[in-house]
């Protein structure tokens, strides 16, 4: 009944983790949620260790554009002075996700390659482009479980904002993470709509229908029983022991219809 | 042999801590328990004869291995160390394996042969009270009841103007400890030696020598220090199969639950039904309180009938009421195990109680200060089972400092409310209980005064106190004294560190020891000196000359040291009384509390903002310690408010690990204000305890200012954010 012990692969070059991963390796680098998969014997199967590609770890301000590299750490991205200049909502997000020790360790390809990660409903809003050994290809079009060798944000629109509700002030997991990028036209309505959500047990994915209900509207005009409808319908959220899906939508709405009536005041 | 940790390593921020499952043995075989898997089932087949076989396993034992008592409580021995024939939750034990490696350890488990038949599960209390429900238990599955009546209810509410009533659910609360249970024992010859941390090391070894059939005097318990409890392992854990296997093996044995088995298998604070209709007359004044309490105690009695009494014994508060009745049921179901837990008890009616109160003040128009001040019970008046009382809890003195709660106010998102409480709970244990506490003052060999007491340091600093009410007392320096805590070996039966008793005990069996010991060292100062006795103190360094402007003792202690050992062993005499009716204490502390929190109307959310804690604490030893008790105190209560409670549908705890069961962190911690009661009328008592008392002021304090804020009744706890949007209605 002993488990086979896991095996550790440690590619040193792209060609090398591609191949890994073509024979069933898992990719990882933090290991802070593949671990928590793992028994008291370790991996059962086999992972690839990126923590040897070179060149991943590096942030760099583009023009307006952010590149970062797949092995930046979380915490590393929540410390960049040009991240939190210009996009402050992402790097307040970043000290929502997970506790230091965990930031610490985490990398931003894991965050997003994990599909539960709080970064990817941002990401989705804002537009980021994913650099993969084939090429740079939009988030929503990632195949999971593919090598990501790092991220590459848009400059920063007008309107940006993200929040991760948790159910405590710190290291919680996610009950909703919602994320919405938009710009104001002359008469002060929502135009460029894009919204995101995920966080936790949600299917993150943008929002269309929600998108829809407040595209053109001015911000005090949003329904927010519609958008909570619309945000449901959606079937991103997810029910599970903490929450109800209702509620997360609900929740999503809220923060949404306050975001932007915030933001047309301001 | 590492063998037990240095006793000077009591703080785990101490370099050289070491938690007390750290010690190894040459030889030492590690432990790991076959447990139930489902939360009701019989056993039809256990065969272990596989598991023997495997490689690297030195022994596996079962119910038929245990050469003496089978089962263990508190009041009531009906737990099985091992299951035989019957598991009543999940994580029952029914067979356990020693082994060369942990991997040995889990493999021979593996190849254990169980027939299960499951059987219909007793989800919670409700359930196990339905007519045809499984009966758990010989005697039913009701396993304690209480009931208390003054005056008639019914006539107090016919008069009434108003009357609250209603149904509160107290959660399922964890101690969330960082070490978990576990024990290594080790056999030797001059018998098995237990290195567990618990809270009373003499109960721990007479249960583990009647299991074994040993002579108490060949068990040796070291209970302390402890990573940690709350109450949660204030009974027996790993102790018992780490001790069998040890025994049956001839080897030492390590047993460490997983935070999976802690989870499932660990006590955890009983959930409460509770309902309470309350009223009062037109101008406040309060009249009648019916109240009937429902409590959970899961597989086994375990704490339980102390916690339905501790319940019943406080459901009143410090009111007058002409007209009470107060009924409760302790239920077992198949809801793993309920047991103690700081604060317990009282904690679950506080919160409901309290509410009331606010509410009943609401209906007639008085404010909540003003309210409870209008109906405080008289400082000296009968406790509220009608017995007599030590000494007053002084809660008016802690009701006298609150401040009138100010009004709600909306702030961008948030809704800020703030909550008043005012509380008392019994402190030590009630009549029966065991409250009688020992300690022996040493003059040691290296000329150094140790205070010997068998209650652990949980973590709460009894270490610190112990050496500063020593030395306060003795009148020596506190780096002379030495605290030795829960070694079965040498330290006598103090009872266990428990109920907020820690301190008081302290401070009471010193001062019973102090004169007999003074007397012995000047005594033999005097032999040494050749000057009277009565011309002699003790002071830092030694012996002192009295009226003197000498700035050095006449006599050092390492000289007195010199010859044969001396120790004085006193008794602190159990603080009770023979009045009132039922499980009663004779001691209470008062504390009073202000809250603030901030409910987000966008997610429903609550966030506590501010706490202010007034407890009756009289002399206090150490400051450190009194603020490091209550910010505890204050933790836990905001975690059962807002936050914690651990569901098991069906008999399945829905967390395994502490991803699924969410505490507040230091990211949730709030500002705190302590403003202790010091200077209360002077008695024989010493310092009151505050290890529990700021739970249960904080918790109903909380529950108060969310009302204030929102108009929500906090009647299920953890208060849940559906449930709070859903009051709220529309965004703002």
């Amino acid at each position: 009944m002993t488990k086979r012990p896991g095996i550790v692969l440690a590619p040193r070059t792209v060609a090398e983790a591609m191949a890994a991963g073509r024979a069933g390796a898992v990719f990882g680098a933090g290991l802070t949620a593949l671990q928590l998969g793992w028994g008291e014997d370790g991996p059962e199967g086999t992972v690839a260790d990126l923590n040897g590609l070179p060149g991943l770890d590096r942030i760099a301000l583009r023009g307006d554009r952010l590149e970062i590299g797949a092995l930046v750490t979380l915490e590393q991205l929540r410390r960049c002075a040009a991240l939190a200049a210009r996009w402050p909502a992402l790097s307040a997000l970043l000290s929502q996700i997970g506790a230091l020790g965990v930031r610490n360790l985490a990398s931003v390809g894991g965050n997003i390659a994990w599909g539960a990660g709080d970064l990817v409903p941002a990401l989705l809003a804002l537009d980021a482009r994913l650099v993969t050994p084939a090429g740079s290809i939009g988030l929503a079009a990632w195949p999971p479980g593919t090598l990501i060798l790092g991220v590459e944000i848009p400059p920063a629109p007008a309107f940006l904002f993200i929040e991760k509700v948790g159910f405590r002030a710190a290291f919680s997991p996610s009950l909703v993470t919602i994320a919405a990028t938009a710009g104001f036209d002359a008469a002060g309505r929502l135009s460029a709509v894009r919204i995101a959500l995920g966080g936790g047990p949600n299917r993150p994915g943008r929002i269309a229908a929600a998108e829809a209900e407040v595209e053109g509207c001015a911000p005090n005009a949003i329904a927010p029983g519609a958008l909570a409808a619309a945000l449901a319908g959606a079937g991103c959220c997810a029910e599970d022991a903490f929450a109800t899906a209702g509620h997360r939508a609900d929740v999503a709405a809220r923060l949404l219809g306050h975001a932007f009536r915030m933001a047309a005041a301001a | 042999m590492n063998g037990p940790p240095p006793r000077t390593a009591h703080d785990p921020l101490v370099p050289g801590f070491r938690f007390l499952t750290d010690a190894a043995a040459p030889g030492m075989l590690h432990a790991a328990v076959l447990r139930s898997p489902h939360p009701h089932a019989a056993i039809l087949r256990l065969d272990v004869a596989a598991a023997r076989a495997m490689p690297g396993v030195a022994v596996v034992a079962t119910a038929h291995d245990i050469p003496g008592d089978k089962r263990f409580g508190l009041r009531v021995a009906d737990q099985p160390f091992l299951c035989a024939d019957r598991v009543l939750t999940v994580g029952d034990p029914v067979a356990a394996v020693a082994a060369e490696t942990p991997a040995q350890a889990r493999a021979a488990l593996a190849a254990i042969v169980v027939e299960w038949q499951p059987l219909p599960v007793l989800a919670d209390a409700a359930a196990a009270l339905l007519p045809g429900a499984p009966v758990l238990h010989p005697g039913g599955n009701v396993l304690h009841a209480t009931a208390y009546q003054r005056g008639d209810v019914e006539a107090g509410f016919a008069i009434a103007a108003h009357i609250i009533e209603d149904v509160y659910e107290t959660p399922r609360q964890m101690h969330g400890f960082i070490e978990p249970e576990g024990a290594v024992a080790i056999p030797g010859p001059e018998g098995l030696t237990i290195l567990a941390p618990g809270h009373w090391a003499e109960a721990e070894r007479q249960v583990i020598a009647g299991m074994l059939a040993l002579d108490p005097a060949r068990v040796r318990v070291v209970a302390s220090p402890v990573g940690g409890s709350h109450g949660g392992k204030d009974q027996l854990h790993a102790q018992p199969i780490a001790a069998l296997l040890a025994h049956l093996s001839g080897r030492p044995v390590r047993l460490l639950w997983s935070r999976g088995e802690s989870i499932a298998i660990g006590v955890k604070r009983h959930p409460f039904t509770i309902r309470m209709r309350s009223a009062c007359a037109a101008d406040g004044t309060l009249l009648a309180h019916a109240v009937g309490l429902l409590a959970d105690t899961g597989a086994y009695s375990q704490h339980g009938p102390e916690v339905l009494d501790t319940a019943h014994e406080n459901a009143q508060g410090p009111y007058r009421w002409p007209h009470v009745h107060v009924t409760g049921r302790l239920v077992a179901s198949n809801a793993g195990n309920s047991g103690a837990m700081r604060g317990f008890g009282a904690l679950q009616v506080h919160t409901a109680l309290e509410q009331q109160i606010d509410r009943l003040a609401a209906a007639c128009g008085v404010a909540p200060l003003a309210f409870r001040l209008q109906n405080l019970r008289a400082d000296t008046a009968p406790g509220q089972l009608g017995q007599t009382l030590a000494a007053p809890s002084w809660a008016s003195l802690a009701a006298r400092r609150l401040r009138p709660p100010p009004p709600p106010r909306q702030e961008g998102r948030w809704r800020i409310g703030t909550g008043i409480a005012l509380v008392e709970k019994g402190e030590g244990f009630a009549r029966g209980g065991p409250n009688q506490a020992s300690i022996a003052l040493c003059l040691t060999p290296a000329g150094r005064i140790a205070v010997q007491l068998g209650m652990s340091d949980l973590g709460q600093g009894l270490h610190e106190a112990a050496a500063v009410l020593a030395a306060r007392r003795l009148g020596c320096a506190s780096e002379e004294l030495e605290v030795l805590l829960a070694d079965t070996a040498e330290t006598p039966d103090s009872g266990p560190m428990a109920a907020s008793r820690g301190t008081g005990i302290v401070h009471r069996a010193i001062a019973a020891a102090a004169p007999a010991f003074l007397a012995a060292l000047l005594d033999r100062a005097a032999l040494r000196l050749g000057q009277p006795a009565a011309t002699l103190r003790l002071g830092p360094g030694g012996i002192w000359a009295v009226n003197t402007h000498a700035n050095a003792p006449l006599l050092s202690l390492a000289a007195l040291a010199e010859g044969a050992p001396l120790r004085v062993l006193a008794s602190a005499a159990p603080i009770e009384t023979t009045t009132g009716t039922g499980a009663v204490h004779a001691l209470f502390t008062g504390c009073a509390a202000e809250a603030e929190v901030a409910v987000d109307c966008l997610t429903g959310r609550v966030v506590v903002r501010r706490v202010r804690l007034i407890p009756v604490s009289g002399e206090v030893a150490s400051y450190a310690g009194l603020r490091a008790q209550l910010e505890g105190c204050a933790s836990i209560a905001a975690g059962f408010v807002t936050l914690e409670g651990l569901p098991a549908p069906q008999g399945r705890m829905r967390a395994d690990n502490l991803d699924g069961y969410l505490m507040p962190t230091i990211a949730d911690a709030f500002l705190l204000d302590v403003d202790a009661v010091e200077n209360i009328p002077p008695d024989s008592l010493g310092p009151r305890g505050v290890g529990e008392i700021g739970i249960n002021a904080a918790a109903p304090a909380l529950c108060n200012a969310i009302r204030a804020a929102t108009g929500f009744v906090c009647r299920r706890l953890p208060v849940d954010p559906e449930a709070m949007l859903t009051h709220l209605g529309a965004a703002p």
